[in-house]
């Protein structure tokens, strides 16, 4: 099975000196839930934003390729990337807030992202309204009519979620999609993009730092560490045989997976860092 | 024992303002009845979704934001100036670099207690170094400044500075907010050798569970301004009494991919402080909602094993709850 | 200031414009302060021998209708210039910090008072306000620093309103109240440096308008009475004689070009070295 998306040695840098990704490979297959998780500064989000083309200002790749349904997205031109950016790609972001336009109505946003699709203005409204339905938010038809901000965080991280369905995109980047969320809301997040994936074929990336969301969502789990991915694995192999010491003692410090009260908790000690970059991954 | 502090019938409001031309405003209630007390040398978890109240709760413990009703003791008495309190207690804030004076270094910043309560100090640098070496900083620390710290160590920067004076409490308001989870231990187990150390109390403000499970004796759970459910930690965990304290602790992802969870333990959001539910506030949103809890609201009861439970009908207690009625929740008590 | 005056200098003049800009106000400054020592001439001396001549080497700006050296009446009227707008802006803002902070920090009634008082005073069109106390007090320096400073009050005012509202709400004053800080301690060590800096880059800013508004004024004869030499003056002088001696006009334009141009670039250099998203911060 070819990959719906493939990177291989990766490098970013920052500014000349600091390189952010250090030869990443991924792949992400239709049909498939991949998990990137990694502490902050590890990387992952700067890989996540590569694929996109959205880098941030300084940042460039030095080397390595991003290729889309077998084709280069680094190497191809920057218009290239936007139509991949709206048709093929959609992300949904931590915070849904800043994915809408605070003046324009939910509803008139939702068509407007479908400008490259055809229809009328008026099927084009129906199918938001009908995607806003589709991801849990209730009475879609009044919501459809409301401000970003007259909406909580929950709703309008749904509707951020049903902006990037409406494209129908072969690949969905979420980028620490529950972050905002409190614990109830981050479930029900959680359901949805379950429910989702039982008539959504393309792939789906989840960029998260919260290893409780990957063991929830992901089929496999790619690990990063300080740049690099030191592990990759089946979702079940990576949380139940980890091998790379830095996926172990992530594990070990998450307090969700100790079972006794314990009076300290573990913690990844400096000492452990120094020696995790001499282990080699997989 | 008397407890450090203790809160009966507390209830805040907040103006909002409103009614013609901005002239009149009408009183929100932020705060209703809440209760609570933390013994010396305990830790007490204030655990709630965002709007639950928990903040406000911990700031009018500490005359941060004053209150409409009911009663602070702080070692037996009554409080009725905050002034006299702030030598024994400390409040560390959500965000570690913006509760840091922005043009002040940290050594200053740190050693601020000692020069507004006018306690002497061998001199200002010794006394930065000290702090600084207790939260275990090197002491360069003191001449940097807050943007110039990562949250990690911005937050033992707060520490320091919330044990200069050897305070009995320190409330911590999401003392993990924001940090890995490789430095949340850190942090929590700083705060740990320094409460056996300095003998002291917390009170923890927080919506992680995860976290406040290994590090409280107590806890209490809120659910729009009102504490719904309060108890020894362990013990709620084990089995809680109130629905909604029952649906958050299901809600927490697991971190293991073979006990996913397939059914949602709670729909809905949480309403709006403007229009409160009548009645029990969480009937909109509990699976066991009757006729009862949409009229009437409970009041905070007194339950077996010194725990509080504000619910008509509480579960494990006297019947056992419906294993279908919160999915998987079971599986999640080891 | 913690930061650094120094510091702060130094980042401004990373900006090329920002090190023209200070390069400009340094020149203009130090014209206002040594104008007895470096002017060529007496700026009051007449030479009616010499009236209305082009650049010499005796006189390198020319002389005007008196025989009076321009040179040393362009360097004389920087200190008249830097003086009104230092003291007129200086008088405003320092009653601006204290009612702003006065608004922003003390109880909602008193906030109420003060906007409505600012709101009021600058509901008064300047020019036509000018004109009126002009008219009652009589033109002079004292009357347009008292016109200048009265008018900023309220721009100053609002700018350390805001400021210290939204500071107000912040963590590090929530910190210090919990910590039992005095009023005057969270005021003057914690509110104040953070205030002062949108303030004083206001204040830079302000500074050509109002030596442009002194030279507007003093043209009109409004202003700074003669003989003192004013920039203002000696272009309504240079304005009388532009037939036969055009450099007179072109002369009294430049120091006013350098210093609306030098405190300008100087207070956006300034804007950028103070804002703290923009000192060396990245996002990851």
């Amino acid at each position: 099975m070819t990959a719906l998306l493939s990177i291989r040695d990766l490098t970013i840098d920052y500014a000349g000196h600091v390189q952010a990704v250090r030869g990443a490979n991924l792949d992400v297959h239709l049909g498939e839930a991949v998990g990137l998780v990694g502490e902050s500064g590890s990387g992952k989000s700067t890989l996540a934003s590569a694929i996109t083309g959205l880098l941030p200002i300084g940042a460039r790749i030095l080397g390595g390729d991003i290729a889309f349904k077998n084709e280069s997205v680094t190497s191809g031109r920057k218009q290239a990337q936007q139509i991949l950016r709206g048709d093929e790609i959609a992300m949904v972001f931590q915070d849904p807030m800043t994915a809408f336009n605070p003046v324009l109505t939910i509803g008139d946003q939702l068509v407007d992202f479908q400008s490259r699709m055809p229809g009328k203005a008026r099927e084009k409204y129906a199918r938001a309204v009908a995607m806003l339905a589709r991801v849990g938010i209730p009475d879609p038809a009044l919501r459809a009519n409301s401000y970003p901000h007259e909406m909580s965080g929950g709703m309008r991280q749904r509707a951020a979620i049903a902006a990037a369905l409406l494209v129908n995109p072969s690949l969905l980047i979420a980028d620490e999609p529950t972050t905002a969320l409190d614990v109830t809301m981050e479930a029900q997040i959680i359901h949805l993009f379950r429910e989702l994936r039982q008539d959504y074929g393309g792939g789906i990336l989840i960029v998260t730092h919260h290893l409780g969301v990957v063991a929830e969502l992901c089929d496999r789990v790619y690990v990063m560490y300080r740049g690099e991915v030191v592990e990759e694995g089946a979702v079940d192999d990576i949380f139940h045989e980890p091998r790379h010491p830095y996926t172990r003692a992530l594990l070990a410090c998450d307090p969700a997976r100790l079972h006794e009260r314990a009076g300290y908790l573990p913690v990844i000690t400096d000492a452990e860092r120094a020696t995790f970059m001499q282990a080699r991954p997989r | 024992m008397t407890p450090l502090i203790e809160a009966e019938g507390l209830a805040v409001n907040f103006r909002a303002p409103g009614g013609f031309l901005g002239l009149g405003h009408h009183r929100l209630a932020i705060l209703e009845d809440v209760s609570v007390s933390v013994r010396p040398g305990k830790t007490l978890g204030l655990v709630g979704e965002s709007g639950s109240g928990k903040t406000t709760l911990a700031r009018a413990l500490l005359g941060l934001v004053s209150r409409a009703r009911g009663e602070i003791r702080f070692e037996g008495r009554p409080v009725d100036s905050f002034r006299r309190l702030r030598r024994k207690t400390a409040m560390m804030f959500q965000d570690p670099i913006a509760s840091l004076s922005p043009r002040l270094a940290i050594g200053s910043a740190i050693t601020e207690p000692f020069l507004i309560h006018g306690v002497a100090m061998t001199s200002r640098r010794a006394a930065a170094e000290e702090l600084l070496a207790l939260v275990g900083l090197p002491k360069e620390f003191a001449s940097r400044y807050p943007h110039e710290l990562s949250g990690g160590q911005a937050r033992r920067a707060g520490v320091a500075r919330a044990l200069a004076l050897r305070p009995a409490l320190v409330i911590a308001d999401e003392p993990t907010a924001g940090l890995d989870v490789s430095i949340q231990g850190e942090i929590l187990n700083l705060m740990t050798r320094l409460k056996a150390e300095l003998s002291l109390s917390y009170i923890i403000v927080t919506h992680n569970l995860a976290m406040i499970r290994h590090v409280s004796d107590r806890i209490a759970i809120m659910y729009l301004g009102r504490i719904v459910e309060e108890g020894p930690t362990a013990e709620v965990f084990a089995g809680a009494r109130h629905p909604y304290t029952a649906s958050l602790i299901a809600s927490e992802p697991i971190p293991d991919p073979r006990r996913r969870r397939q059914s949602l333990a709670i729909t809905g959001e949480v309403p709006s402080i403007l229009r409160r539910p009548s009645g029990c506030e969480f009937h909109t949103r509990c699976p066991h909602a009757q006729a009862r809890c949409r009229s009437e609201a409970p009041s905070l009861t007194k339950s077996t094993g010194g725990r509080s439970v504000r619910c008509h009908f509480p579960l494990n207690e006297r019947f056992p709850p419906k294993l279908s009625d919160f999915g998987d929740k079971e599986t999640r008590q080891l | 200031m913690p930061s650094g005056v120094l510091e702060i200098l130094k980042r401004v003049t990373r900006d090329p414009l920002g090190l023209l800009g200070l390069v400009l106000v340094v020149i203009v400054i130090g014209a206002a302060l040594f104008a007895d020592a470096i002017s060529p001439y007496d700026p009051a001396r007449i030479d009616v021998l010499n009236k209305l001549q082009g650049p010499s080497a005796a006189h390198w700006l020319g002389t005007d209708q008196l025989g009076r050296d321009t040179l040393s009446r362009i360097i004389h009227g920087a200190r008249v210039a830097m003086g009104i707008a230092v003291f007129s802006i200086g008088i405003g803002a320092f009653i601006g910090l204290i009612l702003g902070i006065l608004a922003g920090y003390g109880p909602r009634w008193l906030d109420a008072v003060l906007i409505f008082f600012f709101d009021s005073l600058s509901a008064i069109p300047l020019i036509l306000f000018a004109l009126t106390v002009i008219v009652i007090l009589g033109p002079g320096t004292g009357t347009l620093i008292f016109v200048i400073a009265l008018i900023s009050i309220p721009v100053y005012g609002r700018l350390v309103r805001a400021q210290t509202l939204s500071l107000r709400r912040s963590e590090f004053i929530l910190a210090e109240q919990s910590m039992g800080a005095s009023l005057p301690r969270i005021v003057g060590i914690h509110l104040l440096p953070n205030v002062l800096g949108p303030l004083v880059i206001l204040v830079s800013m302000d500074i050509p308008t109002v030596v442009a508004l002194e030279a507007a004024l003093s043209y009109l004869g409004l202003g700074v009475k003669p003989p003192t030499p004013s920039w203002g003056t000696i272009l309504n002088d240079g304005y009388v004689s532009l037939r036969t001696n055009p450099s007179l006009v072109i002369a009294a334009g430049i120091p006013l070009v350098i210093a609306t141009l030098g405190f300008t670039f100087f207070g956006e250099a300034l804007r950028d070295a103070l804002d703290p998203k923009l000192k060396g911060r990245r996002a990851s």
